[in-house]
Order: structure tokens, then sequence, then C-alpha cells
């Protein structure tokens, strides 16, 4: 089920808020999230729910034994826990990809297993890793009951789209939370935030991004259209990806949850390091504390470092993906934040002319980097990437004129709120008066504005595509 | 959660409300959707998609989006474009016509075999070839599609009538011919049309003519019911975005004893034009989003409609393949003929040769706009099953 769904917003998310809140006692409420999460999962997976229920099962006894065991039992069980996660991964993520790269390296003719990908695999698995490490490093206390544990791991606002929340940060808060109304409140206004950043822009955003897409698979790119289409795509994922999250931050500060935030206006960094310091940081936190440190971080010598950058970027470059593009993506991403790291670049540049420079070309990267992701092959991303250079060759009928006048509301208003902007102006304009009730009913007029226009989408049945299918 | 009750929290209180009223109106629909879908062999996605179909609201929803992509100024709007003179439409793309003109062919031919006449009506699309309206940029093939399926045809020797091509001989204005916000065309235009292919028709076979007075517009009656149909491209994009049709309401001068069938249905009508064809019960549903006034004209679509003349007609019986366009042809074309079976290869499932063999009409017409046209042999085009 998505979060973007008639059916999650008119009859599941109703009936979790009016269960949840009939019920009383932590332990009651946990099990109503729990079997809410569940069926959440098997609503669009039937079968993979009971990969889910393995997950949950196992990570449970290696978190019990990691737990009961020193010395080299305890690591033993640890190794076990990271081959079983990352196996489940590997089998259903990357297991064709790679009989794809043996059978084309190797002459050999073996048949890929065409196993469909469990939606949300990535976020899932890693969350289960997150709390068998944090037991064996004893960040956290072992979770002795197996719901508990559950719900950590199966928790529908972040199952399909993350934010990947480490054991350690809510470990407590499935003991023991509270919700009181500012919180609810903030919570429906995130998750109202997240549902029209999702439906208004992304979706909208995605038409010129899928066209463009679409004719570069096809050979038949203006540079116009590649541009257009690059932009789109730039701005709707991370509308998307972003509007998720707030979504998922949002349903969880209805129940009392409080998450880490995953997104912080990316696109206003100045330097690539700091792009990815602001976007999807649960994930970057997750390298950064189960890889990146571990390995010993930056606190070693320029040939380790190299080491230690291009391994999390490496895996980053995987964890999107099963396909070349996704890891040359996470490889482009390496080399430039080494770069960073070793010139000093943009620190060193002392004008503001020059910071002005590097943040714009620092956006032209990132920019050019979604055209590999988002392409439909390496060809096609080469093809536009070299469209956007100049080297575009249109088809009979070009599009861009149409979809840019299509689209151009959308682009301005992305951009605009791809920016603290107009949060810091409407922050300015009610500090102090949060109260009155002018402020009260103008802040929820508008937020139920784009609660209707957004459902009024969704009604309409118009495009709403869902991009984490490869995570 | 005590303080929830406070204008500082109203906008929470306004989403539980939101949620707590949508919630209990959904119920209904979300279980009987739910059930269809599992009852159809379905997964969720049919019961999603379904629920979403009967969205508690969805006239209104639909009708606030329209507005909101009417004051951005957007010409596409749910797969749908606005042409220049404000009417909507769909597009085709550019399509390989090879398959189903050989599967026609095979078709004629065999009925060549059993010595029975075969004409292929190409009826009209929206989108006018000459002049198509379209936003720059944004393309058609309908119309190039049927031109090279046509082609193929010719090149076999199957006898073809282009309605366009008399379209374009008589001068007429295409777009008055078809509803704003509908890609079918008018009750007028279908009586137009009834008139040109049975004129063809008694061309290529005189024993065949039929009174063309019968379907003459100087010997109908027209009332003209304004605002009254939400096309199908109108319940995608909403009344604010294209506005609601009028529709024509035609009844013919002269007597008229007819007898309306609908094996499927054990639906049986009998009596004059207006007690079998017409079905005024459909001008009056108000849930705009399920039901088309269009459907005034022979209550809908089925797999096999009969219609038998019973003042006679020209003694005639015909065989006619075709789909939605004809709701407004079936009315009119049927008063020339003794007897006209009307088979939607979509919704009839039966074995069509044998069929053929079976009630020996006097000839077989397909009836199809170049919107029908795909690029295998889907359903409308499997001849052979």
């Amino acid at each position: 089920m998505l979060f973007s769904s008639s059916i999650f917003l008119f009859i599941f998310l109703p009936a979790v808020l009016l269960g949840y809140y009939l019920l009383r006692g932590q332990r009651a409420r946990n099990l109503l999230l729990l079997g809410a999460s569940l069926l959440f999962y098997a609503w669009g997976e039937p079968v993979y729910v009971f990969l889910m229920l393995f997950s949950i099962c196992a990570n449970y006894l290696l978190g019990r034994g990691i737990d009961a065991r020193r010395g080299g039992g305890r690591k033993t069980l640890l190794i076990l826990a990271v081959v079983l996660n990352l196996g489940l991964l590997f089998v259903f993520k990357y297991l064709d990809f790679t009989i794809e790269n043996l059978n084309a390296l190797l002459g050999l003719q073996i048949p890929p297993v065409e196993l469909s990908l469990p939606i949300g695999i990535s976020f899932f698995t890693f969350q289960a890793l997150s709390y068998c490490i944090d037991v064996y490093r004893g960040t956290a206390e072992v979770q002795r009951n197996i719901l508990d544990l559950g719900l950590y791991i199966s928790f529908f606002p972040q199952l399909i789209a993350g934010p990947i929340v480490r054991y350690n940060s809510v470990a407590e808060q499935i003991r023991r939370r509270t919700v009181d109304a500012e919180g609810f409140q903030q919570g429906v206004m995130r998750f109202i935030l997240g549902f029209a950043k999702k439906i208004l822009l992304a979706n909208n955003l995605s038409v010129a991004a899928e066209r463009a897409f679409t004719l570069a698979g096809a050979g038949e790119l203006s540079t116009a259209m590649a541009w257009l289409g690059s932009l789109s795509y730039s701005l709707q994922i991370y509308f998307d990806f972003s509007g998720y999250s707030d979504m998922a931050i949002g349903l969880g500060r209805m129940f009392g949850f409080r998450f880490e935030e995953n997104f912080n206006y990316p696109y206003i960094s100045r330097s690539v390091s700091e792009f990815w310091k602001r976007w999807h940081i649960s994930l970057g936190r997750w390298f950064r504390d189960y890889i990146y440190f571990p390995l010993g971080g930056s606190r070693v010598g320029k040939g380790k470092l190299l080491r230690n950058l291009f391994a999390v970027w490496l895996f980053t470059g995987i964890w999107h993906g099963a396909a070349w593009q996704f890891i040359v993506w996470g490889l482009m991403y390496g080399v430039l934040v080494a770069f960073e790291k070793l010139s000093g670049i943009p620190g060193r540049l002392r004008t503001k002319a020059g910071k002005g420079l590097y943040a714009t070309l620092t956006l032209l990267i990132v920019n050019a980097g979604w055209v590999l992701f988002g392409a439909q092959s390496f060809d096609a991303a080469l093809c536009q990437l070299g469209a956007m250079l100049g080297l575009g060759a249109a088809g009979a009928a070009d599009p861009a004129r149409f979809l840019f006048s299509e689209s151009w509301v959308f682009l301005v208003a992305g951009a605009v709120l791809a920016t603290p902007l107009i949060p810091r102006a409407l922050r300015k304009l009610t500090a102090g008066r949060e109260d009155r009730p002018l402020v009260a009913v103008g802040r929820a007029a508008l937020y139920l504005l784009l609660l209707a226009l957004s459902v009024s989408f969704l009604a309409m049945g118009s495009h709403n595509p869902f991009i984490y299918f490869t995570f | 959660m005590k303080k929830l009750f406070s204008l500082r929290n109203l906008t929470a209180l306004c989403f539980l409300l939101f949620l707590a009223v949508f919630f209990l109106l959904s119920l209904k629909p979300f279980l009987r959707e739910s059930y269809y879908a599992i009852r159809a062999g379905g997964d969720t996605a049919l019961a999603e998609s379904r629920f979403n179909d009967f969205l508690p609201g969805k006239e209104g929803w639909v009708t606030l989006n329209g507005g909101v992509q009417r004051l951005l100024g957007r010409r596409e709007v749910n797969q749908r474009y606005r042409l220049e003179n404000g009417q909507m439409t769909y597009i085709i793309p550019e399509l390989d016509m090879e398959p189903i003109a050989q599967n026609t062919v095979d078709f004629a031919r065999a009925l060549e075999e059993r010595d029975i006449p075969f004409l292929y009506v190409n009826l009209l699309f929206k989108v006018d070839e000459q002049d198509k309206q379209l936003p720059p940029g944004v393309e058609d093939f309908s119309n190039e599609n049927a031109d090279r399926f046509l082609a193929i045809l010719r090149r076999e020797g199957v006898d073809c009538l282009d309605l366009r091509e008399l379209e374009r001989a008589e001068g007429l204005d295409h777009y008055s011919l078809f509803f704003p916000s509908d890609h079918h065309w008018t009750p007028e235009t279908g009586l137009w049309a009834s008139a040109r292919i049975a004129a063809a028709l008694a061309e290529r076979e005189p024993s065949l003519a039929a009174d063309l007075s019968l379907m003459d517009p100087a010997n109908y009656d027209r009332d003209v019911r304004e605002g009254i149909f939400l096309g199908s491209h109108g319940r995608r994009v909403g009344e604010w975005y294209i506005g609601a049709d009028d529709l024509s309401i035609l009844t013919p001068r002269f007597e008229t004893r007819l007898r309306f069938s609908v094996p499927e249905l054990e639906l049986v009508r009998e009596g004059s034009f207006a007690e079998t064809m017409l079905f005024p019960e459909k001008l009056e549903q108000t849930d705009r989003m399920h039901s088309a006034a269009y459907d005034v004209y022979t209550g809908g679509e089925y797999g096999l409609l009969r219609v038998e003349n019973l003042l006679g007609g020209n003694g005639k019986r015909l065989l006619v393949l075709q789909d939605s366009f004809s709701l407004v042809i079936i009315p009119f074309f049927s008063l020339g003929y003794e007897r006209v079976d009307y088979l939607d290869l979509r919704l009839w499932d039966g074995d069509l040769l044998a069929y053929v063999d079976e009630t020996q009409p006097d000839a077989v017409l397909v009836l199809y706009n170049p919107g029908a046209l795909e690029d295998n042999n889907t359903v409308m085009f499997d001849f052979f099953r």
C-alpha cells in the first residue's frame, strides 16, 4: 500500500488512528501497529509478508543470541546476522544482476531467477541489521519482546521509503512514548505537507521527466527536452522522496514516534559533500555508523581514507539499485567527495563568486547525476547527458515547448519550495502569534486546501508513480 | 490528548474530521469493491482501482481538479488533450496496421467464400486529419493509421467506405460532429452516418437498398437537452475544465414498429422507436461519473443486440460488427432493414463464423473508428476465435 493512495488515506489511516486511540496501554497499541503494518505490507505483497515475518523472527533470535553470548560466539552470530540480512537482499535484489554479469563475463548461460523485488526490502533489511549491530556493540538493549522488534522492523510509516531508523534511536520510544495535542498537530501538518509534495509537485513534474527518459531511450532527445527532463526529475525525486519522508515522520508523530529528519534542503548545498549531508540523511548516517567509522573514518592515512570513501559510495550506489548505472552514479559521488576532502574545496575558496560558482557547479553535477540515476539504461543516460551538452537529436516532434508550458508552474514552485525561503518567511510572520485565531484559522485553511487539492489529483486517477521499486 | 480541542489545534481537528467523514462514507464502497475484486479473481490493485472509481464525492473532486487545471492553463489533463477549439481528445500513436488489416482481409475472404458481401466502414475520429487543433509538439496518428489500414484493405480488394472522404466532400464542420467533452459523435452525426452507410451499401448491392427517407433528418423531431451530458473525457477532467454538452433526442415523425432484443440480458422490447430505442431513464441519472446520458440511445453497449423491423424494412438481414460509436447509428440504420444483428466483439465471446453460418446475413459490415485500430489482433479484430 502506498501513502499516496485513496485506500490508505480514506480507509487504512483512519481505521488505525481510531483503533490506536481507542486502545489503552502501550502493549496493546504496539500490537495494533504491528498488525496494521503487516497488513499494510501484505496489501500489495501478500506472499512477501512471510519474508518480513522470517526477517523479524531470525533477527529476534540472532539479537537474543548476540546478547546472551560473550567472546567469539557473539561475533559469529553477528556475522551470521550480516550474512542473513545481506543474503536476503542479495537473493531478491542482486542475484539476477550478478547472473547477468557472470553470463556476459564468462560466456555462461545461467538463466535468471526473476524474483520480483519485495517492496522496501533495502529499508527493512538495513533496519534489521542496525538492530543486530547495535545489540552487538552494546549501544542498544536487546529487545526481549518479539512483537516490539517486529514493530521496529515493519512499522508502516517508514517501511517502504524510509527514513531508515536506526534501532538505538527508537528503542526507547517503542517501550514508552506519549502523544500530546501539539505533537499530533505537528504530525498532521507534516503528513499533509509530504502528501502535497508527492502528489501536487512530484507527480506533476514526473510527466516531463519520464518523457525525456523515454525519448533518450529512443535516441530522440532535443537539448531543450533533455534539460527540461533532467530539471523536472531533479525536482521530482526530491519532492517525491522528501514527501514520503515527511509523511513517514508525520505519521510517526501521530503515533508518538519521533523519527530523525531525512532531508534538509539539499539543493541549497554549496558542495557535493554538503549535499550528501542534506540528502537522505538516514542512509548517510547508516553508512557512516556501520561502514565508514568501523573502517576508520577519516582519521586515517590518505590511502585508507580513499578506500573508506569508495567503499561507502560503492555501497551507496549498489543500495539504490541492481544496475551498473547506480554503481557508476555512486562511484561518481565517491570521486567528487574524495576530491573535496583532499583538496579542501570549497572551504579554500575565498571569494563569494568562487563559492557561488562552486555551488552552481554542485547543482549541475547533482542534476547530471540524477540523469544517470533515472535513465532507462546507461546508454540512454549518456544520450541525455550528450543532448544536454548540445548533442541532441530531436525526433519528428519535439515536445519540449508543450511540456514546458504544461509544467512551468510546477518547476517554478518546486524551485522556490526546494529552498527554505517560504518556511522562514512564514515562521517570521507567525512568530509569537501562533495562538491568535487568525493564524490558527489561516493555517488550518492552508493545510486543508493542500489536502483537498492533493485528494483531487488522487480522485482523478492522475499519474502517480512509485519510484522506489529498485530500492 | 485532552487539549486537542482548542483553536490552536484547528488543523489537526479539521484533519480528523475530514478522515472521519470520508472513512464513514468510504467503508461501504470499499467493502463492496473489495468483495467484487475478490469474486472477480482480482488482486488488491483491482480493489484499489475500483475503490478509486467509487470514491465518495468523486465528481466533486474531479470538478475541483479540473478547475485548478483550467486556472493553470494546462492542456494535458489525465492523458486527455484540450484542442485549440476547446474540445477534448485522446491521441493515438503510430501503429503497425499489418496484423489487423491482414485479419480483416482474411475475414472478408471467408465471407466471400460464403458469398456474403462485406463492407468495412471507417468512421470518424475526433482529431481531424487536416485540422488537428492539437497543442504544438503533440502528435496524433489515428488518421494516418487508418489511411495505411484502408490502403492495405483496398490493395487486397476488400470493399471499404471511408466516411472521412464523404465528410470532406460535403464540406462538413468536423468538430461540430462530435461532443466537445467526449470522443463520440453526436446523434445528428450518427443519423448522417447511417444514411451514408445505407446509401453506400445500396450502391454496391442494389438488392440491399433501403428507404433513405427513414434516415433523413428532415423526418425527425429534435429535442435538445442542454448541458446534460458529461462525456468520457469530461468525466476525467471535470465540468469546470470542459463544461457539459447538450444532447439531442431525435425521434422519427413516421410510423415505426420494432423489436429490440438483447439475449444476454433476456431483454426484449417491442413498440415504436421511442419505446424500443430510447432509454429516457438514462437522462435522469445523477451519478455522471458512472453513467452517460449518451446511453439514452439503445441503453448502452451489448455483446449482441438484435433489432427487427416489424414493418418489414427492405426485407434484408445484416450483421454489423461495431463499438460504442454505433450507439447513435443503431437506432436510425436499423429502420431500413428487416433485421440487423449488432455484435460488439469486446463483449461477445461466440464463434463469429459459426454465427454467420447460422444466421446467414445478406451482408456483413464492420463499423470501426480509427481510434479502434490497434497494432496487434486485439479482441475487436479477432474475427476467427
